[in-house]
C-alpha cells in the first residue's frame, strides 16, 4: 500500500502509522460520559469509504487525513491536518 | 535399460538424447554435475531437467504420499513431480524444481523422498495402504486420541510424505533487497510481453520488463514457429537488444513477479547467482525487489495442462508443448517412440518436431470426435495411427512409460509400446497477477479456460497475449503493442511519439479445443489405476469424486479436504483440471462451480529472501550511546533496551558473577559516587508561547507556575486514564522547555506529542524537536557527586545546594565553554545530577569523570545497577508502567490536578479505575532476606491455595538489594496501602514455588529523602 | 589526559572503498532546525535569506546560499539550515529569529555520510523506498524517509553518483554497516551505470 503525503510525496506503507477513525472529535471535558465512551472506544467498520489518521513518521511527521476505500483498498485524497501545512 | 546402460550414456558425452544444438544452449561447451551421485555431462544453458532427459534420466522423484516414481512434467515453473535437492551441507535447497534450475558447473543434485534409492524405494508400498491417503485422510484416520498426534501420527507421516530435507546448518548465503520504480512494468519476456515493453518504451516512458527465465523469448524458444521468416527465438532476441539500448528501459532477467500488491506494488524475486556454483564475494544469491510501477501490462503466458487418464504420472509422460520446449530449446528429445495424446490444435504441433528430432511418432490420439485436417497430414506423413474421439485408457511401466493402451472411438483398445507420451490438455492462461486483488477470473467455453474478468485490467492493469486469453503468436504480438501504447498513455509520462510499431509476420494456426479434460469412464474411476490430477499432492480423480460424494461439493472445500492445489506448486496444473472434474461430478458448469483465486507468491520464495540483509547482527539497527565505545573498552556487557544497546554492568577482575559487579556498582553510588549514559532517554525540546499550556494538557500535574531553572516530575495518560509514560521536564528559559521521556517510550511520546498539537489544539503555539540524539547525557550520582561535576563544570556556575538545589535546571558551560545542561535529578535517590554535553564529546566526558572521580573512588554503573536503585526507592519503571495501571495504582492518584482538562482526565475518573480495592503499588519484602522475589509472581494472602480467586496481585519488578540486604520487589497488591505490615504468600507458578513476604512502603531506602537534597 | 572535552567520531571508520564505490564520513557542519512560530513565517524567512543568503522552500529541495549556507525543508514547517563548522550558527539564528521561531541546534544529533561512485544510485535505492531517477531526483532534492529500518535525511549531491545520508548520531554505525553491506552486494546487472 503506498499513500501520498501531501509534503513527501508518493511513499510506501512502512513510513507510516494508522491512528482510525479521522472524524472522530475529542469531547469537552464536561460531555456525559457515553460521549467519552464513544470517543475513546467505539468506532464504526464501514466497508467502503473511510476517514482515517495517519501519521508519516518517517517522514514529515505530518499527521494525515486519508480518504480511502475499506473494500477496494482505493486511497481517494491525503491531507494534512495542520493548517500550517497548507500551501 | 539397467543402471549400467545409464553410466555408459553419461560417459558419451550426455548427448544420448541430444538431437543436435538448441536455440538456448551452447553445445561447444561442456559442464560436469551429477545427479544421486552419479556424474553426467551437459551444456551452458541446459537446466537440470534437460540435462537429465539428455543422458536418458526419466526418473527423477517420488511422489508425496505414495511414493511412485515420477518424472519431468513439464519444462518450467509449473512442474509439480520434479523437485530435487541442490548443493551440499548448509547449501542444500530442497524442493527446487529441476525444470527451473540453470545446471553449472559442479552441480550437485539429488532426488528426494524415495528410501534407499530413486529405483528401489522401500515405502513404495504406502500405494498398498493408499485407502490411508485418500480425500480427507488427516480429517479421517488421525482424529483421536489427540495426543497421538505428537507422538505416534506426525512422525508417520513425516516419514512417509514430504518432500526435502532442509539444510541442517544456517544459510550461509546473502540476500538483498532493492526498490525500483518505473512508469511501465512488463511482465513476462515472451512475444506479448517483449512487443508491449517495445511499444510502451517508444512511447519515452521508463519501462522495466520482468522475466522469470535466463532469456527472453517465452514460447518463441520452445516452438518452431516462424517470425518474419525467421525462427522466433531470433526475432525474441533481436527484439531484447533494441530495448537494452534504449536508455529508458531495464530489462531484469531470472526475475519473477511474484505478488501484485496495493498502490501499484510488485514484489520480484531475482536469482542473482543460483546459476552459479558459488556467488561473486558479497553477492547475494537472490534479491528481493519491491517495483513500484504507475502502470503494469501483465504477458506472463500459459500453462499447458494434462489430461486425466489412468496411471498418467508415470515418467515419460509428459505436457506436449514441454517435449517441444525440449526439443527446440535444449536439444534433447525425451523420448524415441512417441504417443501424442490432445485435446486441441496446440498439441499437434509437437508431432513434426518429434520427427524433425528423429523420435517415432507411433499414434496421434486426438479427443474431438473426427480426426482433425492438421492430425490426417501429420498421421499421414508420420507414419503415425491416427485416434480421434480417443482416449488412453491405461499406461504400463514400473519407473518410465513403455506402453499406453488407446481406448478408439468404438470402445476397442490398443496396446501400444512407446516412451513418451505428450499430453496436451489445452491451456489455461497464467492468470496468477490479475487475481492478486480479488478479481475473479471469468470462464470462456472457446477456448476452455479461464481469463482475467475485463474488470481486472481496470486503472493500471492490462494483460496481453495468451494470459489474456488470446492464444495465437499474431494476437500476442498485437495485443502486446496495444497494452504497451495503452499502458504507456496512461501514466501520463510518455512524450508523445508516434505509434509506429506493427506486428511482425507470422503464419499463424487457430485454436481449437475440445474440452474435454480426462479419459475416464465409469469403470476405471473404479479400477485401481489411479489418474491423477494434482501430481505434487498425489491427489487422484477419485479423491475429486469421494469429495463430491461427502459433500465437499464447493471448490474451496474440495480443495481442503483433498490438499488439492495446496503444494509448492499451487496447483498449476492441476486446479483448471480438477474444476472441471468436479463440475462434471456435481452435474454443473464450470462457471457455476467457480474457481479459487490465486495468492501471492506466485513461485515459492525463500525466507531468506523475505529477509534480506536484515539478519545476525543486522537484523535490527542499534542505537549506540556517546559513550559506548568508552564503555567496550571498559569491558562493559551490554544489554538491548529496544534499540539501544546499554551497558548493563561492567564487570572487574576477580568479581566472579554479575550480582557481585551490579552490588558493588550499586554500593559505589550509595556510599561515593558513580556515573550511568542515560542518553537513552527521550528528550524533547519544546519553545513557543504556549509550551505551559501544552504542558498542562499533556500531562496530569500543573505546569503554569513552573519556574525558570527548575525540572518537574510529571506523568502522562492515555486518553484511556490508564498511564502512558513519565519522565521530567525542565524550563530552560521563559519559553524554552526540555522533556524527558522513558528510554522505551520516546517515539510514540513525540508521536502522541504531534498529534495531540496537529489534531487536537492546533492554536497552540508551540513547536518541539527531538533532541536525544543531540545531547549526551549522564547522569553522576552519589554523595560525593557534587564533588565531580564542580570540577566539569566552568568555575562561574554556583553549584552549592542553596544555588543549585534538588530539581533545578541550568544551562551552563564545560571545560572552558563548551555548552552543557545541568539538572539536579536523581534516579537513585542519591545526591544526583544529570548533565548533558554535545554529542560527540560523550566520550570524552566519561573519561574525564573517570579522572576526576578517581579520588572519590568513582566508578560507572549499568543498567542494572540503575534498576536496583530505581526498585530501592519505589520509583516506577517499565514494568510498572505496563499499560495496564492507573495513577491511582502507582500511588499517584492526586497528582491528576481538578483543576484543567488532560489526556486521560475524563476517562481516568471512571468507578473502576478508582476503586480503592484496586492492585496498588506497595514494596514487598521476603521474611527470608535470602529468598528470591521473582517477577510475576503471584501475591494470595498467606497461606491461601494458590487458585485465580485468592489472586490479590502480582510482583512488578525485584531485586536483591545490597543496601537493604536483602531481596526486595514492587508489586501492586489489592487495598495495597492499607495492608502495610501483612504476610503474603508469594507464589511463583513456574517453579511451584510459594515464599512469604511482608507489605512494606515501596521507598526502601531513605524514605524522607534526605540524602537526594543534601 | 588533557583537561578538555575532545570529540568522538561517531562511526568507527570513516571511509569504506568497494571497487568504485566510496562510503564517507563528511565533515562536521552546523545544522540547526527552525520551525516559525504562527504568522511569523514571512518574518522567519526574510530574516533566514538576510542572513544566509538561502530561502525557506515548501519544496524538499535544498536552496543554497553563498558563504557554505544552505537550508532545506525538514519536516511540516520546520526547516534545517546548515553553515560551516564553527560559525555559532543556533546562536545567530536564535538572535535574529527573537522569538519568532523555535531554534534548536542539531549538529550534533546528525551525522552525515556520502556514498559516491558509479552505482551510488543502485546501492541507494537497495536501502532507501524512494524513486532516485535523475529526472525526479536530482541535485539538491532531500526525501525525508528510510534507509532500510533507519530513519534518514537523503540528499542528491550529484545524480547517480553522490548521495549524502543524513542520520541520527546514535545510528549512524548501523547505516555506515548496512551501506557498506549493500555495497558488498554490488550493482545489479539490470542497473544502467
Ligand atoms: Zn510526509
Amino acid at each position: 500500500m503506498r499513500l501520498t503525503c501531501p509534503h513527501c510525496g508518493p511513499r510506501g506503507l512502512e513510513e507510516f502509522s494508522y491512528r482510525g477513525d479521522a472524524t472522530v472529535r475529542r469531547p469537552s471535558l464536561e460531555a456525559p460520559e457515553e460521549d467519552w465512551i464513544a470517543y475513546v472506544y467505539l468506532r464504526d467498520n464501514p466497508c467502503g469509504a473511510h476517514k482515517e489518521l495517519w501519521y508519516h513518521g518517517s517522514g514529515c511527521r505530518a499527521w494525515l487525513v486519508v480518504e480511502r476505500n475499506t473494500l477496494t483498498h482505493a486511497v481517494h485524497s491525503v491531507n494534512a491536518v495542520s493548517v500550517e501545512d497548507a500551501p | 535399460m539397467s543402471r549400467s546402460l545409464f553410466r555408459g550414456l553419461a560417459q558419451a558425452g550426455g548427448r544420448a538424447f541430444r538431437h543436435g544444438g538448441g536455440n538456448g544452449i551452447d553445445t561447444d561447451r561442456q559442464i560436469r554435475f551429477t545427479f544421486d551421485g552419479t556424474s553426467y555431462v551437459g551444456h551452458p544453458g541446459d537446466t537440470l531437467a534437460s540435462a537429465l532427459l539428455a543422458n536418458g534420466v526419466r526418473l527423477v522423484g517420488r511422489s508425496f504420499k505414495y511414493h511412485r516414481p515420477r518424472g519431468l512434467l513439464s519444462a518450467g515453473p509449473e512442474e509439480p513431480n520434479a523437485l530435487v535437492e541442490l548443493r551440499q551441507g548448509p547449501w542444500r535447497e530442497p524442493n527446487t524444481r529441476a525444470t527451473v534450475a540453470e545446471l553449472f558447473d559442479g552441480l550437485v543434485a539429488s532426488s528426494q523422498n524415495r528410501w534407499p534409492s530413486l529405483a528401489v524405494d522401500a515405502l513404495g508400498v504406502n500405494g498398498l495402504f493408499s485407502p490411508v491417503f485418500t480425500a480427507g485422510f488427516y480429517y479421517k484416520t488421525f482424529m483421536w486420541p489427540a495426543s497421538f498426534w505428537e507422538k505416534v501420527y506426525e512422525p508417520i507421516i513425516r516419514r512417509a510424505a514430504g518432500l526435502g530435507r532442509a539444510a541442517e546448518e544456517a544459510d550461509p548465503d546473502r540476500y538483498e533487497k532493492s526498490n525500483a520504480f518505473c512508469d511501465v512494468l512488463v511482465v513476462g519476456a515472451g512475444p506479448a510481453g517483449l512487443s508491449a515493453a517495445l511499444a510502451a518504451a517508444q512511447s519515452g516512458v521508463q519501462v522495466i520488463l520482468c522475466e522469470q527465465d535466463s532469456l527472453a523469448g517465452g514460447r518463441l524458444r520452445c516452438d518452431a514457429t516462424l517470425i518474419d521468416g525467421r525462427p522466433g527465438w531470433m526475432w525474441a532476441q533481436d527484439a531484447e537488444r533494441r530495448l537494452s539500448e534504449m536508455p529508458n528501459v531495464r530489462i531484469m532477467t531470472r526475475s519473477c513477479v511474484f505478488a501484485r500488491y496495493d498502490g501499484g506494488t510488485y514484489g520480484v524475486l531475482e536469482r542473482v547467482s543460483d546459476h552459479l556454483a558459488t556467488p561473486q564475494d558479497g553477492q547475494p544469491r537472490q534479491r528481493l525487489w519491491r517495483v513500484v510501477a504507475k502502470q503494469c501490462v501483465v504477458a506472463t503466458g500459459g500453462i499447458e495442462r494434462p489430461i486425466i487418464f489412468p496411471n498418467n504420472d508415470r515418467p515419460g509422460i509428459m505436457l506436449a508443448a514441454s517435449v517441444r520446449t525440449y526439443i527446440n530449446r535444449f536439444g534433447v528429445v525425451p523420448g524415441r517412440r512417441v504417443i501424442v495424446y490432445t485435446n486441441n490444435s496446440d498439441g499437434l504441433r509437437t508431432v513434426a518436431d518429434l520427427q524433425r528430432a528423429g523420435a517415432r511418432v507411433v499414434a496421434i490420439v486426438e479427443a474431438s470426435a473426427h480426426p482433425s485436417k492438421a492430425a490426417q497430414d501429420l498421421a499421414s506423413r508420420s507414419g503415425a495411427k491416427l485416434f480421434a474421439n480417443a482416449t488412453i485408457a491405461n499406461t504400463f511401466g514400473r519407473l518410465g512409460v513403455t506402453a499406453a493402451v488407446i481406448r478408439d472411438n468404438y470402445g476397442k483398445e490398443h496396446r501400444l509400446g512407446c516412451d513418451l507420451i505428450a499430453v496436451s490438455g489445452g491451456w489455461s492462461p497464467d492468470i496468477a497477477l490479475t487475481t492478486h486483488h480479488g478479481t475473479r477470473p471469468v470462464y470462456r467455453d472457446d477456448i476452455a479456460a479461464f481469463v482475467p474478468a475485463p474488470n481486472a485490467a481496470n486503472q493500471d492493469l492490462h494483460v496481453a497475449g495468451v494470459a489474456s486469453g488470446v492464444m495465437t503468436d499474431r494476437d500476442a504480438f498485437e495485443s502486446g503493442l496495444a497494452a504497451g501504447y495503452l499502458a504507456a498513455g496512461k501514466t501520463g509520462c510518455g512524450d508523445g511519439r508516434e505509434q509506429t510499431l506493427t506486428s511482425p509476420s507470422v503464419v499463424d494456426e487457430a485454436y481449437d479445443i475440445i474440452p474435454v479434460w480426462h479419459g475416464l469412464d465409469a469403470e476405471n474411476m473404479r479400477r485401481a489405476g489411479k489418474a491423477f490430477v494434482d501430481f505434487q499432492n498425489d491427489v487422484t480423480a477419485k479423491d475429486v469424486r469421494l469429495a463430491a460424494q461427502e459433500g465437499f461439493q464447493s471448490v474451496e472445500h474440495l480443495k481442503r479436504y483433498t490438499t488439492l492445489g495446496m503444494a509448492t506448486d499451487q496447483g498449476k496444473t492441476a486446479n483448471v483440471n480438477a474444476l472441471a472434474l468436479l463440475a462434471e461430478i456435481t452435474g454443473r458448469t464450470i462457471p457455476q462451480t467457480g474457481t479459487t483465486l490465486i495468492r501471492p507468491p506466485v513461485q515459492p520464495v525463500a525466507l531468506g529472501a523475505l529477509a534480506g540483509a536484515h539478519r545476525g547482527k543486522h537484523f535490527k539497527p542499534h542505537r549506540l550511546p556517546p559513550t559506548h565505545r568508552w564503555a567496550e573498552e571498559q569491558g562493559a556487557v551490554f544489554t538491548d533496551n529496544g534499540l539501544w544497546r546499554r551497558a548493563q554492568w561492567y564487570p572487574r577482575a576477580g568479581e566472579s558473577n554479575w550480582l557481585e559487579t551490579v552490588n558493588r556498582e550499586v554500593q559505589t553510588v550509595r556510599n561515593g559516587v558513580g556515573f550511568c549514559d542515560v542518553t537513552t532517554l527521550g528528550k524533547i525540546d519544546l519553545q513557543g508561547p504556549d509550551v505551559r499550556t501544552f504542558l498542562d494538557r499533556l500531562y496530569v500535574n500543573a505546569w503554569q507556575k513552573l519556574p525558570v531553572g527548575r525540572a518537574r516530575y510529571g506523568l502522562m495518560l492515555r486518553e484511556d486514564g490508564f498511564v502512558f509514560d513519565d519522565g521530567t521536564t525542565a524550563r530552560l528559559s521563559e519559553n524554552h522547555y526540555v522533556m524527558t521521556t522513558t528510554t522505551a517510550k520516546a517515539a510514540s511520546v513525540m508521536q502522541h506529542l504531534e498529534f495531540c498539537h496537529q489534531c487536537l489544539w492546533p492554536e497552540l503555539d508551540v513547536q518541539f524537536i527531538s533532541v536525544t540524539d543531540e545531547w549526551a547525557q549522564i547522569a553522576v550520582a552519589g554523595p560525593r557527586s557534587r564533588d565531580v561535576i564542580r570540577q566539569i563544570v566552568d568555575p562561574e556556575f554556583d553549584l552549592s545546594n542553596e544555588a543549585f538545589g534538588y530539581m533545578a535546571a541550568a544551562e551552563v558551560t564545560v571545560y572552558g565553554g563548551i555548552n552543557a545542561r545541568l539538572f539536579r535529578l536523581s534516579f537513585s535517590g542519591e545526591l544526583a545530577y544529570e548533565i548533558a554535553v554535545p554529542a560527540r564529546y560523550g566520550d570524552s566526558l566519561a573519561r574525564q569523570l573517570m579522572r576526576v572521580g578517581a579520588p572519590y573512588g568513582i566508578a560507572p554503573y549499568g543498567t542494572e545497577a540503575l534498576g536496583v536503585m530505581r526498585i530501592e526507592k519505589g520509583h516506577p519503571a517499565g514494568p510498572e508502567l505496563n499499560g495496564q495501571t492507573t495513577a491511582h495504582d502507582l500511588g499517584m492518584g492526586r497528582m491528576l490536578s481538578t483543576k484543567k482538562d488532560f489526556i486521560g482526565r475524563r476517562m481516568a475518573q471512571r468507578e473502576a479505575l478508582t476503586d480503592p480495592a484496586r492492585a496498588t503499588l506497595v514494596g514487598l519484602q521476603p521474611l527470608l532476606p535470602d529468598a528470591p522475589l521473582v517477577s510475576g509472581a503471584h501475591l494470595l494472602p498467606k497461606g491461601a491455595e494458590a487458585t485465580a480467586a485468592s489472586d490479590q496481585g502480582w510482583i512488578a519488578s525485584s531485586a536483591w538489594s545490597p543496601t537493604v540486604g536483602s531481596w526486595i520487589g514492587l508489586g501492586f497488591l489489592q487495598n495495597g496501602p492499607a495492608r502495610l505490615g501483612e504476610v503474603l504468600s508469594v507464589h511463583n507458578p513456574l517453579a511451584g514455588t510459594v515464599t512469604e513476604a511482608r507489605v512494606v512502603s515501596s521507598v526502601f531506602v531513605d524514605p524522607e529523602g534526605t540524602r537526594l537534597h543534601g | 589526559m588533557a583537561e578538555v572535552l575532545l570529540p568522538a567520531l561517531p562511526v568507527m571508520q570513516d571511509r569504506v572503498t568497494v571497487g568504485a564505490l566510496t562510503l564517507a564520513l563528511l565533515p562536521e557542519q552546523e545544522i540547526v532546525s527552525v520551525r516559525p512560530f504562527k504568522g511569523h513565517f514571512e518574518a522567519v524567512t526574510d530574516t533566514v535569506r538576510k542572513a544566509l543568503g538561502v530561502m525557506l522552500s515548501d519544496s524538499f529541495q535544498e536552496e543554497t546560499g553563498s558563504g557554505g549556507y544552505a537550508a532545506f525543508r525538514a519536516g511540516h514547517n520546520q526547516w534545517f539550515c546548515r553553515g560551516p563548522e564553527g560559525g555559532n550558527l543556533t546562536a545567530r539564528l536564535a538572535t535574529l529569529c527573537d522569538g519568532r521561531a523555535s531554534v534548536t541546534n542539531q549538529t550534533d544529533s546528525r551525522v552525515r555520510l556520502l556514498l559516491s561512485g558509479g552505482g551510488a544510485a543502485a546501492i541507494a535505492a537497495k536501502l532507501v523506498p524512494v524513486d532516485l531517477h535523475p529526472s525526479g531526483f536530482e541535485t539538491g532534492r532531500v526525501a525525508l524517509t528510510l534507509a532500510g529500518h533507519i530513519p534518514v535525511v537523503l540528499i542528491c549531491r550529484e545524480p547517480r553518483l553522490h548521495y549524502e545520508f543524513m542520520v541520527f548520531r546514535s545510528l549512524a554505525q548501523s547505516l555506515f554497516d548496512d551501506i557498506h553491506i549493500a555495497m558488498n552486494g554490488g550493482i545489479p546487472n539490470s542497473e544502467r551505470v
